[in-house]
């Protein structure tokens, strides 16, 4: 499966490239705007960008073709590509908030606390993601990537007047969140849930990879 | 040791159906596998393969059956496809940093050599490549990792002579070794009559035949000839005919004519057209 990961490293190469410049550049724009979230903002996005870029590459060269005719079990080639898309994202994450670490004189605490919400993040949404790119024909992939990112946002705005004449208490929910947002154990089992959504993700991918066809 | 064995073998689609296909490709022979566009020939490579699922029959390859096997299996298949296609951006060294991984017995000194020898600059991008260059580089790939079987599908299609005749002669020199085989197809029969040792046919997803080339040569013929002599030859001893402005052409079985006839050999191209009017 590490051959399989590399083969999708050289795949996406001058991809893996343009990304990590633009995170460079986008540290001075962050450090410009003291934002802790534009440090982490940029990962999260890219992670998604990285998964659905990989799988259409894939697609429309012909090169899953080329590595199926090879000794890699279809197994491998599903898994080998969850360590690629993770290998990439979760170092960023991590590269991101040491660079905020140091620029913007962050506490360890603060940092670990955004290493650990911001890799739940790409995590869960790697998770709901990938299978969506093995099931999903290269089009629909580009319209399912918009709705899954931008949805939830939708789904509040649409909430919003319904929440506000209800008798919702949204100070408490804000107050669970942020309890939760400061303990360091709740969020480790909170990325705990998200490994166990990804070894789901990954078993409906290897499922749906095998039974495609090139 | 057969290196292929097909036997019944089925592939439904909505609208096409590979129907009920057998044959086998001993060790150390050459089958070429030919038929119009569509007619079944890139769906039988990729069941070999394993790109596509079959919908009934078995395929053993080197005895061993697919299904169970297609790791240990796919160690010693070379692949070439017609449409050799990488990111533009992908360069042939990438290749070598990938395969020798993935292949137990990947060879990187052979791979840049035949590099070297196709005059492929390792660095350059494979948007950059020729398509010749490109045919070139998948046989490179395929010639790497020791394989004792290569699958090619259509690896000289728009080629221009001076380079397939390239390809013909590397694939000459790897059957040179008796345990190699290769299955390939081809629109452009010339090159099979040049390589294969035995043709498959298919047509509309079947098998229209599988013959070795000497008794392709011994079961077909070609004559031209008027209408009325078209008449003193045996009825069962003719495949196919067609009427133009000069006469009528016809592909016949020269074992069953006993008359004096003058009868050409038939060539693949005139063996598909006829067989398929």
């Amino acid at each position: 499966m590490l051959s399989a990961c590399r083969s999708d490293f050289y795949l996406m190469k001058s991809t893996v490239r343009f990304y990590l410049i633009a995170q460079i550049f986008l540290f001075f724009i962050a450090h410009l705007y003291d934002s802790q979230y534009l440090y982490l903002f940029y990962p999260t996005l890219t992670a998604i960008m990285l998964s659905l870029s990989t799988n259409l590459q894939s697609a429309s060269t012909g090169f899953a073709g080329i590595l199926l005719s090879s000794p890699l079990s279809r197994k491998n080639i599903v898994i080998g590509r969850y360590l690629f898309l993770l290998g990439f994202s979760i170092p960023v994450v991590i590269l991101s908030s040491a660079v905020m670490f140091i620029l913007k004189d962050a506490t360890a605490y603060e940092t670990i606390r955004l290493i650990l919400i911001f890799s739940t993040i790409i995590i869960t949404l790697q998770s709901v993601f990938t299978p969506l790119t093995y099931m999903l024909k290269p089009n629909y992939i580009t319209i399912a990537f918009f709705t899954i990112f931008f949805a939830p946002a939708i789904i509040v705005m649409l909430l919003k007047p319904f929440l506000e004449r209800s008798n919702f208490d949204i100070e408490n929910l804000i107050s669970t969140i942020e309890s939760i947002y400061n303990s360091l154990t709740a969020l480790s089992l909170i990325l705990l849930a998200s490994l166990i959504l990804l070894a789901i993700s990954m078993i409906i991918s290897i499922a749906v990879f095998n039974k495609k066809e090139f | 040791m057969n290196s292929i064995s097909v036997k019944n073998l089925s592939k439904e689609f909505d609208k096409f159906k590979l129907d009920n296909i057998t044959l086998n490709l001993k060790g150390g022979t050459v089958l070429g596998v030919i038929g119009e566009n569509g007619a079944g020939k890139s769906t039988l490579i990729k069941l070999i393969l394993g790109l596509l699922h079959k919908t009934s029959g078995e395929i053993l390859v080197f005895d061993k059956p697919l299904e169970q096997n297609e790791t240990e299996i796919k160690k010693d298949i070379g692949y070439v496809s017609e449409l050799t296609a990488l990111p533009s951006d992908y360069r042939p060294y990438y290749i070598d940093n990938v395969f020798k991984k993935v292949y137990p017995e990947w060879n990187s000194d052979a791979y840049f050599k035949y590099l070297d020898k196709f005059k492929i600059d390792p660095k350059k991008k494979f948007s950059d490549l020729s398509r010749g260059m490109r045919a070139k580089l998948s046989l490179a790939i395929a010639l790497c990792h020791n394989a004792r079987l290569l699958i090619l599908d259509e690896p000289t299609s728009g080629l221009d002579p001076v380079v397939r005749n390239e390809v013909l002669d590397i694939l000459r020199e790897f059957m040179l070794d008796e345990t190699h085989s290769i299955l390939i197809s081809s629109h452009i029969t010339s090159d099979l009559e040049s390589i294969a040792d035995e043709i498959a046919f298919i047509h509309n997803g079947k098998l229209l035949f599988h013959q070795s080339m000497p008794e392709i040569n011994e079961n077909y013929g070609f004559i031209r000839c008027t209408k009325e002599d078209l008449k003193n030859i045996p009825q069962n001893a003719v495949y196919a005919t067609r009427d133009d402005l000069f006469g009528t052409e016809a592909l016949i079985n020269p074992k069953k004519i006993s008359t004096n006839v003058d009868i050409a050999p038939a060539n693949l191209d005139q063996i598909m057209l006829f067989l398929t009017l």
